[in-house]
C-alpha cells in the first residue's frame, strides 16, 4: 500500500507537477485538495503520512492549517510541509513557527520535493521512536 | 494546442485562466475606484494572489521572462495590497499593460521567436511605480490581541487587521462549529452575513473539535457596528462572538438567542445551513465509530480497502465539480453522434421497406416506436454534447473592456462601456473567432463615433461617450449589440467616397437608397477618414469585421443615426459543429442550405420578377432584393428543372448585412446535418462548403452562402454580365456527386 499524501494547493499545475512526482515514485499516492477548508474536511478519514501545502491560501492559509495539524493529536506524526515562493517571507517563517517539519521554496526540482519528504518523515519517525 | 505535451497544455491553460482573473480583479478595482468608491481590498489581494500562482508556474515551467515579469509584479501588488502604496491610475495603467503583456508572451509560449516579448520598458515603469515612495507601514498596536491569534496570521492577513484598527473598527470572534461535509456551504452562508457588518480578516481552525464530522472555526471580522448586533446577524444555532477589545479584555461572549421558529428577520435568503446540512447526512451515512470524541489514530480498527474507499468518497469531495476536456474529443463525440443521425435515417428507410411488407403490420409498429424512441434520446445527446461546448461570451467582454479602457485613454475621450449579457453562452470555437472583429468594431466607435469632449458638449451630450455591448438570445441564435451615442455615420459623406473610389457610378449612387449606400463601409479599405489613426489604422475595417462574421455564418446590420449614434448587430448561430438544414431542390438536384443563414422562404409568381439592367429582382417589403438561380448557378440542365410559373421558390438567405433570394424548385424540409470536409475535386467548386449525408447513403451538397451572395452582388454590380454566364466545369463537379441508394 502506498503511502497518502495530502496536497493543498489552489494551482492546478503545481498540483499536478507535484502529485506526478509523488505517484512516479510508486511510494506515495495523492489527495489533491484546493484549499484550506477541504484540507479540513479531507483530514480526518485520510490516514495522511505527509501533508504538503502552499503557505499563502484565502481565508484558511497554510499558516493556520499547519497549526491545526500540530496542535491536534491525532496528526501528531503527521509532517507538515509547506510551500512557498518566497524563502525569506514572514509568512513562510510562521508557518515554520507553527511546526511546519520543512519548506520549499518554489521552483523545486522532483529531487528536493522527495528529500523533504523523506527527510521530515524520517525526523518524525525519529522522534517517535 | 494538440501539438504540445500534456504539462505544458496544464501551465497554459491555467496561466490563461489566472490571467484572466487577474483582468477581471483589475477592472472590477479601475471601475469601483473610477465610481469614487472605496475598493475592495479582497480584489486586490485576489489579483496579487493571481500574480502569484503565475510566478510559482511560470517558474515551474521554464517560462522565464514571464516568472520575471510576475516577480516584479507581484512585488507591486504585495505593497499595493499591504498599503505601502497607492492605488493610482498610473499604477493600474502599468498593470493592464501588464495583463496585455503576459496574453502576448503566452501566445508565444514553447514558440522561439515569439517568446522573445521584449519586457524590459514594462519591467522599468513597474519598478517606477514602487521607486522610492515604500511608506512603512503606521505601525497600530496590536497589544492585547491574543498571540495564538496574531503566529498564524499571514502578513497579508495582519496588514488587514491593522487597517481595520486604523479605520476605527471593533474586532470580533465569531466562533461556529460546522459539519465537516457541508462546511463549504455553511461557510458561505456565514460569510455572506458577515461580510454584510465588515471585513471577514481570517478563518481560524481550532484544534479542538468535538469529533471528526465537525469542525469549529474562528472567524475574525472587522466591523463597525455593536456586539449586539451583529450577534443577532448572526443567529444560529452554535455561533457564538466575541468582542477583542484592544486592550486585550475580551468582552462578555453574546450567544445569540435560540432562533425562533420562522426566522423573520433573515436578511439573506441564503439557505441555513442546518436544512442544508440534512440531506448531505442522510444520503452518505458517516461512520458510527467516529462518534467519541477524538478518538487517537491506534484506535482505528483496521478497515479493509473497500470500507477506505467508500469513507473517501465521502470526506474528500472536492469543491469543484468541472473537468477540462479537449475540443478535439469533443468533435469527436459530435461526428459520432452525427454518424449515428445516418444509421437512423437508414433504419426508417428500412422500415419503409418492411411496410411494404404483409403480415409484418405488429413488426412495424413494434419498430416504428423504438425508432421515434432512439430519435428522441438521438437529439438529447446531441444537444447535451452542444452545451458542453458552451463558454459565456463574458470572456470576450472582460477583454473589450480592457480595451476601451485603454483606448479611451489614448485617444482623450472619456468612455463608460456597459455590458449587459455577458452570461449568454455560444460555442467555444465561436467565442474564439468573435474577439477579433469584436474589437474592431469596439476600435471603431472610440476612434469615428464617439466625439472628443468638446464636441459632445458642444452637441447638447453627456462629455463622457457611451458605449453598449449587450448580447442576448433569440430562439436558436445569439444577437450582440455593438451601440455608441456617438456621431452616427453621414451617409451622403459615404456616398461620395464610394465614388470618389470607383465603388460606384455617380448615376448609379443617386439610385441608391440609404441603407445600400451604408454598406459601402463594409468594402475593403473603405474609410471616410482621410487620416489614418493610431487607433483604427488604416484599411482595416469593416471588411475584415464582415468577413470574420460571415465565416461563422453570421449576419451584421447597422442602424446609424447622424448625431446620434450606431448600433452594430452580429446575430450568430449558437454552435457550428452540427447544423439545422434546409433541403431543397432544383432541376432534381437536392441541396442543404444552412438554416442559420436562411431568413425566410417565400413563394413568389413569375410575374412578380423584373429584371433590372440583366439581372433579376424582387421587390420585398420595399426592398429590391437581388435573386440567384441555383440551377443557373451550378449550370444543371434545365430540362429537369420542375418550373411552376405560379410557385417560384425563393429562400433568402442572410449573410454579414447582405440579403439574397435562391431561386429553387422545391422546399423539401428541415434537418439536422453534420458537415464533412470535401474531397479535393470539390473543394474548388465555388458555392460548394461541405457535403453531408442524408438517410439512405446519398450524399448531399451543402450550400456555401457567403460565396453565393458574393456571387449575386458581383453580377449586379457587372451590368453586362448575363445570367448564365457559368464556367462548365463547375457544374459538371457538382452534378457527378449524387449517389442514390442501392
Amino acid at each position: 500500500m502506498p503511502d497518502k499524501v495530502l496536497v493543498v494547493e489552489d494551482s492546478r499545475a503545481m498540483r499536478f507537477f507535484v502529485s506526478s512526482i509523488l505517484e512516479a515514485t510508486g511510494q506515495y499516492s495523492v489527495q489533491e485538495v484546493t484549499n484550506g477548508f477541504d484540507a479540513l474536511r479531507a483530514l480526518p478519514r485520510g490516514d495522511f503520512a505527509v501533508i504538503v501545502t502552499d503557505v499563502n491560501m484565502p481565508d484558511v492559509s497554510g499558516i493556520e492549517l499547519t497549526k491545526f495539524v500540530r496542535s491536534n493529536a491525532k496528526y501528531s506524526e503527521t509532517p507538515v510541509i509547506v510551500i512557498s515562493t518566497d524563502s525569506s517571507s514572514t509568512d513562510l517563517a510562521r508557518a515554520m513557527d507553527a511546526g511546519a517539519a520543512a519548506f520549499l521554496a518554489k521552483p523545486f526540482t522532483p529531487e528536493d520535493l522527495i528529500k523533504v519528504i523523506e527527510d521530515a518523515r524520517a525526523k518524525a519517525q525519529g522522534n517517535d521512536a | 494546442m494538440t501539438g504540445r505535451d500534456r504539462p505544458s497544455n496544464e501551465f497554459l491553460s491555467e496561466a490563461q485562466d489566472v490571467i484572466e482573473e487577474l483582468s477581471r480583479n483589475l477592472l472590477e478595482l479601475d471601475s469601483q475606484q473610477r465610481a469614487g468608491q472605496q475598493y475592495d481590498p479582497d480584489l486586490l489581494n485576489a489579483a496579487f494572489r493571481a500574480v502569484h500562482s503565475l510566478k510559482g508556474l511560470a517558474a515551474l515551467f521554464n517560462a522565464n521572462s514571464i516568472a520575471k515579469l510576475s516577480h516584479s509584479l507581484e512585488s507591486t501588488l504585495d505593497a499595493l495590497r499591504l498599503g505601502k502604496l497607492e492605488l493610482e491610475q498610473k499604477a493600474l495603467d502599468v498593470l493592464f499593460e501588464a495583463v496585455e503583456t503576459f496574453q502576448r508572451m503566452l501566445a508565444g509560449f514553447g514558440d522561439e521567436k515569439t517568446g522573445t516579448v521584449d519586457i524590459d520598458p514594462l519591467l522599468g515603469r513597474i519598478l517606477a511605480l514602487s521607486g522610492g515612495d515604500d511608506e512603512e507601514e503606521p505601525a497600530t498596536s496590536l497589544a492585547g490581541l491574543d498571540d495564538s491569534i496574531l503566529g498564524v496570521l499571514t502578513e497579508y492577513e495582519e496588514h488587514r487587521l491593522r487597517e481595520n484598527i486604523r479605520m476605527g473598527r471593533r474586532l470580533f470572534r465569531v466562533h461556529a462549529s460546522f459539519d465537516l461535509l457541508a462546511i463549504d456551504v455553511g461557510i458561505e452562508a456565514l460569510k455572506s452575513k458577515m461580510k454584510a457588518f465588515g471585513e471577514v480578516i481570517t478563518y481560524l481552525p481550532s484544534a479542538d473539535a468535538s469529533s471528526d464530522d465537525r469542525i469549529d472555526l474562528d472567524i475574525l471580522v472587522g466591523s463597525e457596528r455593536p456586539l449586539a448586533e451583529i450577534a443577532a446577524g448572526v443567529a444560529e444555532d452554535g455561533v457564538t462572538v466575541y468582542e477583542l477589545s484592544p486592550s486585550g479584555a475580551v468582552a462578555a461572549p453574546t450567544t445569540p438567542p435560540a432562533p425562533t421558529p420562522p426566522p423573520a428577520t433573515a436578511p439573506t435568503p441564503t439557505p441555513e445551513p442546518s436544512s442544508v446540512r440534512a440531506p448531505r447526512v442522510t444520503v452518505e451515512p458517516i461512520e458510527e465509530e467516529d462518534e467519541p470524541a477524538a478518538p487517537p489514530p491506534e484506535q482505528h480498527p483496521p478497515r479493509d480497502l473497500d470500507d477506505e474507499h467508500d469513507s473517501e468518497a465521502i470526506s474528500l469531495r472536492s469543491l469543484s465539480q468541472t473537468v477540462r476536456v479537449d475540443l478535439s474529443r469533443l468533435d469527436l463525440l459530435m461526428n459520432l453522434i452525427g454518424e449515428l443521425g445516418v444509421v437512423q435515417a437508414n433504419l426508417g428507410g428500412t422500415l419503409d421497406l418492411l411496410r411494404m411488407r404483409e403480415g409484418a403490420g405488429d413488426m412495424v409498429r413494434d419498430l416504428q416506436g423504438h425508432l421515434r424512441t432512439m430519435a428522441r434520446k438521438l437529439s438529447l445527446l446531441q444537444q447535451g454534447l452542444l452545451d458542453v461546448r458552451m463558454v459565456p461570451l463574458g470572456q470576450v467582454f472582460d477583454k473589450l473592456a480592457r480595451v476601451v479602457r485603454k483606448l479611451g485613454r489614448e485617444s482623450g475621450k472619456e468612455i463608460r462601456l456597459t455590458i449587459s449579457g455577458a452570461q449568454t453562452e455560444l460555442d467555444k470555437l465561436i467565442v474564439e473567432e468573435l474577439s477579433d472583429p469584436l474589437m474592431h468594431m469596439i476600435r471603431n466607435c472610440i476612434d469615428h463615433g464617439i466625439e472628443t469632449r468638446e464636441d459632445r458638449i458642444e452637441a447638447g451630450k453627456q462629455a463622457a461617450g457611451r458605449i453598449e455591448l449587450r448580447a442576448f438570445q433569440r430562439g436558436n441564435r445569439v444577437v450582440i449589440e455593438v451601440e455608441d451615442d456617438g456621431r452616427g455615420m453621414e451617409w451622403r459623406k459615404i456616398q461620395e467616397m464610394a465614388i470618389r473610389r470607383g465603388l460606384v457610378s455617380r448615376e448609379e449612387a443617386a439610385e441608391m437608397g440609404m441603407n445600400e449606400v451604408i454598406d459601402f463601409i463594409f468594402m475593403p479599405g473603405f474609410t471616410t477618414r482621410e487620416v489614418a489613426t493610431s487607433i483604427s489604422g488604416r484599411g482595416v475595417g469593416m471588411d475584415v469585421v464582415k468577413t470574420n462574421i460571415s465565416r461563422l455564418s453570421g449576419m451584421i446590420d447597422v442602424d446609424t443615426e447622424p448625431g446620434r449614434g450606431t448600433k452594430f448587430s452580429i446575430t450568430l448561430p449558437v454552435t457550428l459543429a452540427i447544423i439545422q438544414a434546409l433541403v431543397i431542390e432544383t432541376c432534381a438536384q437536392t441541396f442543404c442550405i444552412p438554416l442559420n443563414s436562411v431568413l425566410e422562404s417565400i413563394m413568389v409568381r413569375e410575374a412578380d420578377i423584373v429584371t433590372v439592367e440583366g439581372h433579376e429582382v424582387i421587390s420585398l417589403r420595399g426592398r429590391t432584393l437581388p435573386l440567384l438561380h441555383l440551377s443557373r448557378m451550378f449550370d444543371l440542365t434545365e430540362e429537369t428543372r420542375f418550373f411552376d410559373p405560379e410557385r417560384v421558390y425563393v429562400v433568402i438567405v442572410g449573410l454579414a448585412q447582405h440579403r439574397v433570394g435562391l431561386v429553387v424548385d422545391e422546399l423539401v424540409g428541415q434537418q439536422d446535418v453534420v458537415i464533412k470536409p470535401l474531397g479535393a475535386a470539390l473543394r474548388s467548386v465555388p458555392g460548394i462548403a461541405g457535403a453531408t449525408e442524408l438517410g439512405a447513403n446519398r450524399t448531399v451538397l451543402l450550400l456555401d452562402v457567403a460565396t453565393l451572395v458574393d456571387e449575386a452582388l458581383t453580377r449586379n454590380e457587372l451590368t453586362a454580365v448575363g445570367n448564365s454566364v457559368v464556367p462548365g466545369a463547375e457544374g459538371a463537379g457538382a452534378r457527378e456527386v449524387r449517389h442514390d441508394g442501392p
